[in-house]
């Protein structure tokens, strides 16, 4: 590297560092790990605003978001409700005409 | 309360591999000890020695014939890279429970931002150097020095010159003591000096730091053009600013994240190759090792990169070459081929002892383009899926080519090691 990156930023020892690429990969892979969530536990009333957002979406053909948890960072999905499966828990919650999800509704963490 | 000025920390824990291998085992804790290479191997030098075995003569990267007849009761340890990462990391555990500002900067060296957090645990930062220190000796039996300073560039300065050197293992160096400690130090101790821009500083009349550092910034351009060509004038600035002790990079904790640029694996041999047949035997497993690594990362190379050299590094000869390959590719058997158009066309029948092979311009995996006439893409990614998830689970050897069971082959003895050292 001789370009001016060496006199910018965090240049200098990015540059001049020796670091085994077994050890890089462990510091990444911890720090992947450090970010890691556990599953919220949902309030009652949020619980009733999601389900509501739902049913709205499904009656009335309206766009939802829709933001599903996952350990190392939430998802977001657009779309509108076209099935709910109460015994399974599940909604289908379709994103264009040729895109859906099948979404288990204990990942939804919020819906607006 | 919090200071104005930055406290930054450069930890480094004396002859690392020496002092876990000490740790581990007591019963050598007053002899002589180092870790060495593997003897048959020419890779039989000395990785480490511990303070005992330095105090009879022996150094670092010095052959182990030579430090075993300085020293005949000296315990030799077989290194185990994978042992001195997990330490490693425990280390930054332990530096983080003071700050969360720890950068590895290498497998021995960590960087600490404590500006913020020093005030929790201390008064002073060497109060808290010292706290640290008894930390990690006690935890690991590893003994660190620390290099305290306002600025990265100092704190290593500090380090290297006066903390390894202080009984304490501590010292502190501030921008206003430049003048009567780092700039009298000769131009060899700066950081990045290696011998030959050594030799041009003393050339160009600038025997010690301090004189690099005096040289208006201007004028130091000027003489290193006159020396390099007009390229040179980023080289000066950094060596102005390293004498001067001026950096303002941030410890950066999360620095290693940031996306390669190439994917690379070099590899030096454990003897002369001379037939073209060998060396495509380690060329593939080394394009092997380059393209599992890049779809593990999720990338395609465009450039293919294939360097070789001769056994005698004084004479150097071989080639490194590069070339643009049609599409993208992760894939080990098309990189393989465009791997070696490179070797056939540019090896000039000497024996080599050193390959490499590298993947650059790299993009996502999650687009490529569909070949008309390729039709085993689809069969080769499918099966590369499944050796890569059987190598990620039971290590690199569980499968391996034909080829490598020759004697040619390098890939089983490279999957027990790290950094070319035993794990």
């Amino acid at each position: 590297m001789t370009t001016r990156k060496k006199l910018e930023g965090n240049g200098l020892w990015e540059s001049s560092r020796m670091m085994l690429p077994e050890h890089k990969e462990t510091i990444i892979r911890r720090q992947l790990e450090e970010g890691r969530r556990e599953r919220p536990i949902l309030d009652p009333q949020e619980m009733e605003l999601i389900e509501s957002a739902l049913a709205e979406s499904f009656h009335e053909h309206h766009q939802v978001t829709v933001r599903l948890f996952d350990e190392y960072g939430n998802t977001e999905l657009v779309g509108i409700v076209v099935l709910i499966h109460t015994f399974r828990r599940e909604i289908k919650l379709s994103i264009t005409e040729e895109e859906w999800h099948w979404i288990k509704i204990d990942d939804i963490v919020s819906a607006r | 309360m919090r200071s104005p000025k930055r406290i930054v920390m450069l930890g480094d824990c004396q002859s690392f591999y020496a002092s876990v291998e000490k740790a581990e085992h007591p019963e050598y804790k007053d002899r002589p000890l180092v870790v060495a290479g593997d003897p048959e191997r020419r890779s039989g030098i000395v990785l480490a020695a511990c303070p005992l075995a330095k105090e009879k003569g022996i150094t670092t990267a010095e052959r182990l014939g030579e430090a075993m007849a300085k020293c005949p009761d000296l315990v030799v340890i077989k290194p185990r890279m994978q042992r001195y990462i997990d330490v490693s990391m425990l280390i930054t555990d332990i530096y983080k429970r003071y700050t969360d500002l720890v950068e590895p900067y290498s497998i021995d060296e960590q960087f600490l931002d404590v500006t913020g957090s020093m005030h929790l645990y201390a008064d002073t930062p060497e109060e808290l150097a010292q706290m640290i220190q008894t930390h990690v000796q006690a935890a690991t039996g590893v003994y660190t020095r620390f290099g305290i300073a306002e600025t990265k560039i100092l704190a290593k300065t500090a380090c290297d010159n006066y903390a390894k050197k202080n009984p304490s293992g501590i010292y502190t160096l501030s921008k206003d003591m430049l003048a009567e400690t780092l700039w009298k130090l000769p131009v060899n101790k700066m950081f990045m000096a290696g011998s030959r821009m050594t030799r041009h500083f003393n050339v160009m009349g600038l025997p010690t730091i301090g004189s690099v550092a005096q040289t208006p910034l201007a004028k130091l351009k000027q003489m290193m053009r006159r020396k390099f060509g007009k390229n040179s004038d980023i080289q000066a600035e950094m060596y102005w600013r390293i004498a001067n002790g001026i950096d303002d990079s941030p410890v950066r904790p999360g620095t290693h994240q940031v996306d390669p640029k190439s994917v690379g694996h070099m590899m030096t041999l454990p003897r002369d190759y001379s037939k073209l047949e060998e060396i495509k035997v380690v060329l593939l497993e080394l394009t092997e090792l380059v393209c599992q690594r890049c779809r593990g990362l999720g990338f395609m190379g465009h450039v293919v990169t294939v360097g070789c050299m001769g056994a005698d590094f004084d004479r150097p000869t071989g080639f490194s070459r590069q070339l643009k390959m049609e599409d993208p590719s992760n894939i080990t058997n098309q990189v393989y081929q465009w791997a070696c158009r490179l070797l056939e066309k540019y090896w000039d029948g000497l024996p080599i002892r050193r390959v490499g092979v590298s993947l650059s311009q790299l993009s996502p995996d999650t687009e490529y383009q569909i070949s008309l006439f390729d039709t085993g893409r689809e069969r080769s990614m499918a099966l590369e899926r499944v050796t890569d998830a059987l190598k990620n689970k039971y290590g690199n050897s569980i499968v391996i080519r034909a080829v490598s069971k020759t004697d040619a082959g390098q890939a089983l003895d490279r999957s027990a090691k790290i950094g070319g050292h035993y794990k």
